[in-house]
């Protein structure tokens, strides 16, 4: 059942974000282009925007409804939010800044330990890393003791290496809490790192609502694809369309049968121990390089492919 | 080449210098030093450093007090007619003293505007300790309006928007998040409406006049004691020269205090997507 509920329109400059979503005690991701959206959604459930239509509810309990004329004050919420760039108060210390979340003392020291920055008590943003400010925002949106959480972008301002550190402990978190998380990114990698499911986000539309892995078997349109890292291709004798993916693509050297895929290898590079070679539209897999350098004619053997539905892009993708 | 450069180079700086200081130390090699405790003692004297703090405390309290909440609402709202509104709050910048002294008269003096309305309610304003209080604040809170808005404007709306997601209202977030973050900002402004209202002349001796004792602040002394008795006039001088010396070795040191305290690195700036 879900705990969140919301069901919003709102105007932007470009477009109107219009979206219904249901979230249990999960954590779903927000994934889609830049300005898609996805921080306006943040910000309307935290009482930060106010939509121009629409319902938010908590557990039954209504944050907002333009119907009956009920938009909570955000302080009136009970949410955890982490904008992105963190947005610790710089004049105050680490331990104060968990503090304003209201938790007593004791509570703070806890979540410092949990989190493992206790010994930053009293330090000042400033002086922190990435890492451990994300920390320190984390610890003081839980410092609420929220029923729901957000997160804007929250592994955006961080290194590569630092990056995949925090997300695993974030992971962690996230699961442990059980609360109704949303969780905004624009990165596939660190949405299924992080969120049980995954709402694809277009223009303020949801185009696809699904676990990671349902993405990937049965993605809804050309736009998934390619953010869950396939490419897409015409079917057998120009019948449709195709998603394939990378590790489901075997590249050959040399022109190959008549069903293969065809094209002249553009890049070659080592992602995640494997061997990714970009042709063209598409992208396979080998297992060395002899006969694929860039400008040799290649073919590659599809192993597995999914059939795209038939679907006028920019239509409102199926929940 | 280099060197016919240089020397231009610092004979420019060297007239620009000398054009700025010499004036000042004349000031010093004029007055009478030696007598200056005494010469401060006088009556004239005494009376122009009473009304000056009291005429200038009154008006750096309505400065301060109705000028940060009305910065706070030009910082953060946008509404229909605000670009002209922060316009006219710098309408005193550029208006010159001795016309502000002719507008408050026009507006405030019997037969004026709203005389008439104030003298009916038994309020006279010209020529007595307020009119110097609203002489002052005429022309000094623009320059603490418009630090102020500056101020409150470099406050990163995040900060204010986690304060009430964490439970703050609208108040408890400005004390305790905007205002230590502009409290800098505020004071710098303020040192500078501080100074214009002390250094104040045209628009008080115009609105206020020159009475002793009454409306004559520290400035309208000198130019008094300029006919009577220019050793006084030098004295208050000096008195004025450290006073601004004070006023901008403050300002200095609050900018230099404000960009080393709670600066975030670079990357770190403040933005917002959708």
């Amino acid at each position: 059942m879900a705990v969140l509920d919301l069901d919003i329109t709102s105007g932007l400059r470009a477009f109107a974000v219009d979206l219904s979503l249901g979230v249990g005690d999960e954590v779903v991701a927000l994934v889609g282009p830049s300005g898609a959206g996805k921080t306006t959604i943040l910000r309307a459930v935290a009482g930060l925007h106010r939509p121009d239509r629409g319902r938010i509810a908590c557990a039954g309990e209504p944050w907002f409804d333009a119907a009956a004329r009920v938009d909570l004050a955000p302080e009136q919420r009970s949410v955890g939010y982490v904008p992105q760039h963190h947005a610790l108060f710089p004049h105050l210390t680490v331990a104060r800044n968990v503090a304003f979340s209201g938790a007593a003392a004791d509570e703070v020291a806890g979540l410092l330990a949990r989190l493992r920055i206790d010994h930053l008590a009293g330090e000042r943003p400033a002086r922190l890393s990435g890492g451990e400010r994300q920390r320190v925002a984390l610890a003081r949106a839980l410092g609420r003791r929220p029923r729901v959480l957000l997160l804007d972008e929250p592994l955006a301002a961080l290194d590569a290496h630092t990056r995949r550190v925090v997300r695993d402990e974030l992971a962690g978190e996230l699961r442990a809490l059980g609360i109704p998380a949303l969780l905004v990114t624009h990165d596939f990698t660190d949405a299924t790192a992080l969120a049980d499911r995954v709402a694809v986000i277009v223009e303020g539309r949801l185009r696809q609502l699904a676990t990671p892995a349902e993405l990937v078997a049965a993605p809804a349109d050309r736009f998934v694809v390619a953010l869950t890292g396939g490419s897409v291709v015409p079917g057998p004798g120009g019948a449709g369309e195709l998603a394939v993916y990378p590790w489901d693509v075997e590249v050959r050297p040399g022109p190959g049968p008549d069903e293969a895929l065809t094209g002249t290898v553009t890049a070659v590079t080592l992602e995640a121990g494997r061997l990714r070679v970009r042709v063209g539209d598409w992208t396979g897999e080998a297992h060395d390089t002899t006969g694929l350098e860039p400008g040799a004619r290649v073919h590659g053997v599809v192993r597995h492919a999914h059939p795209l539905p038939v679907l006028i892009e920019g239509r409102r993708g199926p929940t | 080449m280099t060197v016919a450069r240089r020397a231009g180079a610092a004979l420019v700086l060297g007239v620009v210098v000398a054009f700025l200081v010499v004036p000042v130390v004349a000031l010093f090699i004029e007055a009478p030093l030696g007598d200056l405790p005494s010469l401060l003692r006088r009556q004239e004297v005494k009376d122009a450093i009473w009304v000056t703090v009291k005429t200038n405390l009154a008006a750096n309290v309505l400065i301060v007090g109705l000028g940060t909440p009305a910065a706070w609402i030009l910082a953060t709202r946008r509404f229909r007619g605000r670009a002209a509104i922060l316009t006219l709050c710098e309408l005193p910048l550029v208006l010159p003293p001795a016309v502000a002294g002719i507008a408050l008269l026009s507006a405030y003096a019997q037969g004026g505007a709203f005389g008439g309305a104030l003298e009916d309610l038994g309020i006279v304003l010209p020529f007595g300790p307020w009119a110097v209080v609203i002489a002052v604040a005429f022309v000094a809170s623009p320059f603490y309006l418009r630090q102020a808005v500056a101020t409150f404007s470099e406050v990163d709306g995040d900060l204010t928007d986690v304060a009430r997601t964490l439970g703050a209202s609208r108040t408890r977030t400005f004390w305790r998040i905007v205002l230590p973050l502009a409290a800098g900002g505020l004071v710098a402004g303020w040192v500078l409406a501080f100074a214009r209202g002390v250094g104040e002349f045209g628009a008080t001796i115009i609105f206020a006049g020159n009475i002793q004792g009454r409306t004559q602040t520290l400035t309208l002394a000198v130019y008094q004691q300029l006919d009577s008795d220019i050793d006084v006039a030098l004295a208050l001088g000096v008195l004025l020269v450290a006073l601004s010396a004070a006023v901008l070795v403050s300002y200095k040191l609050l900018g230099a205090w404000r960009s080393s305290t709670w600066t975030s690195p670079a990357g770190f700036a403040p933005s917002r997507s959708t």
